[in-house]
């Protein structure tokens, strides 16, 4: 009778010893998961790069329109070509994600052809290598570059293409 | 004559059940005496640790620029992202899960993952699945702490619009 009661016990005590594992031998956690998304990136055309109209001199020149903000520049490195007419940089609108920064790559270099040689167009550069989109997610760019004008060009209009990569930095 | 007889029988009956009950009396003494013995019985009980689980890092994919076709993208428990498509673009430093349980020393503990779970933000909701862990079935050290890191599977829809999209996931451990 003694063992039967202990056997009781026992097997009371093994159901209970159960119940309990179970409660205490899982634990769940919380984890958390997330990611962010960018709108894809566009660029707008606003305005050509423009060297105006250029009375070189016969020995060639090398004309640069400077990429700064602002009321754009432009020089002549040997002080002795007559510049006249309208210049303007480039300019592009970046569209994109809202406070996001993209990064700006434009051509090395570019050649325009017109009636005479090509003339090679080089130095690229951007006021803001990278821009930030800000709220709107719209920002501008502006392009300044250098013209090469060979000995003797040939008068007439010339033109070309460069192009402009934006990318999330 | 015939009363005595009968009596004398009576007598004669009571004698016999007498005996006999004297003797199942006596039969029964001896069996209790030859029976008695001692058993010893064993008891134990096993105490655990409670299990302690924390989150170390959240599970970060990071800043994506998803096909607009849509895209599942898998982050692994390594930190390695990847597009189904090859048409996604990863940007930051994408992370994977991780997680600290502390337990009983040298234990080995199931880890299971919750099921149905999003991500939620500016646009649709952002299935989350396919859980992954260098194993489901880590062992504690002598200290009773293990780490195991977590990646997943976020399936990314057409045209999903752009922003942070957020959610959470449950992982159950439990000894084994």
């Amino acid at each position: 009778m003694k063992t039967l009661i202990g056997k009781k016990i026992l097997l009371t005590m093994i159901v209970f010893g159960g119940v309990v594992a179970t409660n205490i031998n899982a634990s769940v956690v919380n984890g958390t998961a997330q990611a962010n998304f960018l709108t894809a990136l566009s660029i707008g055309f606003t305005n050509h790069i423009d060297f105006g109209i250029i009375l070189p001199p016969a020995a060639g020149d090398i004309i640069t329109i400077h990429q700064s903000t602002g009321t754009p520049t432009i020089s002549t490195s040997s002080g002795n070509s007559v510049l006249t007419g309208s210049f303007a940089q480039g300019e592009f609108d970046v569209t994109g994600t809202a406070n996001s920064t993209a990064t700006i790559q434009v051509s090395t270099s570019t050649t325009i052809t017109g009636p005479g040689d090509p003339m090679t167009v080089d130095n690229f550069a951007v006021n803001r290598s990278a821009p930030f989109l800000g709220p709107t997610g719209t920002t501008p760019i502006t392009i300044g570059a250098r013209l090469n004008i060979n000995e003797n060009q040939t008068p007439g209009n010339y033109t070309g293409s460069y192009s402009v990569t934006v990318a999330y930095q | 004559m015939i009363e005595f007889n009968q009596e004398k029988l009576m007598f004669t009956k009571k004698t016999i059940i007498a005996t006999i009950v004297s003797f199942s009396a006596t039969a029964l003494m001896g069996s209790q005496v030859a029976n008695a013995t001692t058993e010893t019985g064993t008891a134990q009980a096993v105490i655990q640790t409670a299990i302690a689980v924390t989150q170390s890092t959240i599970l970060d994919f990071a800043t994506i620029l998803p096909d607009a076709a849509g895209d599942n993208v898998t982050l692994t428990s390594l930190s390695a992202i990847s597009s189904s498509s090859g048409n996604s673009a990863f940007f930051g430093t994408p992370t994977a899960g991780s997680f600290s349980v502390n337990g009983d020393a040298n234990s080995v503990v199931t880890l299971q993952f919750s099921t149905g779970n999003t991500l939620t933000g500016a646009g649709d909701a952002i299935p989350l699945n396919n859980f992954t862990t260098p194993t489901l079935t880590p062992t504690t050290d002598g200290s009773g702490n293990v780490a195991f890191d977590v990646g997943a599977t976020i399936a990314i829809n057409a045209n999903q619009t752009p922003g942070l999209y957020t959610g959470n996931y449950t992982v159950t451990v439990a000894y084994q």
